[in-house]
């Protein structure tokens, strides 16, 4: 059981690279999950997104990994990468994978690794829409 | 260093329109934080500070921290005004 990667970069991610660093002998099923900046929020055309991240986001992840991990002895492995700054259409913003002996442990415990960093990771997003506004997601 | 460091993020620095503001230590942090409404007033950027300071978490020195924790903060501390997350 081991947290293999956990960044927060201003460069592009690496999904492929991460799934690929969770695969293990004993894991029967690898789940990678890619959030991409997609065109539309609510109805609304968005042309892109810029990120911030807090200065220690990435340690903070690191922490929420590992600590996520003691309670999950069926997973093997875990990573994730969030992006900060600007993230186009069509990009990937944030990936997460983990690996498990059996595919339904996998399946759920990628979706509530995503919800968990989601909600606890100290990172924000900029929306800028078709019409020139923008906003910061959540926050007004 | 006497004073508190405010860092403000995302929504709360476009609302300050500046991401940090020194404060007087001394004082807990619900206190603390309530003075940031004086520097909305010169932020001027539409956003309004206090709502984003309401809906936020903070942290102090790298913990997380209360509103109503009585503890004072010390001179030379580092508060940070957390809006809510939005990754992914």
């Amino acid at each position: 059981m081991s947290v293999v990667r956990a960044v927060v970069t201003a460069g592009p991610l690496d999904p492929e690279g991460l799934a690929a660093l969770v695969r293990d002998p004993a894991a029967g099923a690898t789940v990678l999950f890619t959030g991409v900046v997609r065109d539309h929020d609510d109805g609304r055309g968005v042309t892109g997104i810029v990120y911030e991240a807090h200065p220690d986001a990435q340690r903070m992840l690191a922490a929420l990994l590992a600590g996520w991990l003691t309670d999950r002895p069926e997973i093997l492995a875990v990573g994730a990468e969030h992006r900060y700054g600007e993230v186009e259409v069509g990009q990937v913003a944030f990936c997460a994978a983990v690996a498990a002996a059996h595919r339904a442990e996998a399946f759920a415990a990628c979706a509530d690794l995503v919800d968990l960093v989601k909600l606890s990771l100290p990172v924000w997003k900029h929306q800028r829409f078709a019409d020139g506004t923008s906003v910061w997601v959540g926050s007004v | 260093m006497s004073d508190v460091v405010v860092r403000l993020f995302a929504a709360a620095t476009q609302a300050a329109g500046r991401s940090e503001v020194r404060l007087a230590a001394g004082r807990p942090l619900g206190a603390t934080v309530a003075d940031l409404d004086a520097v909305a007033a010169d932020g001027g950027s539409g956003v309004e500070l206090a709502s984003v300071v309401a809906r936020s978490t903070f942290l102090v020195d790298g913990a997380r921290r209360a509103l109503s924790d009585p503890t004072p903060l010390l001179p030379g501390a580092t508060v940070d005004v957390l809006p809510p997350f939005a990754g992914g």
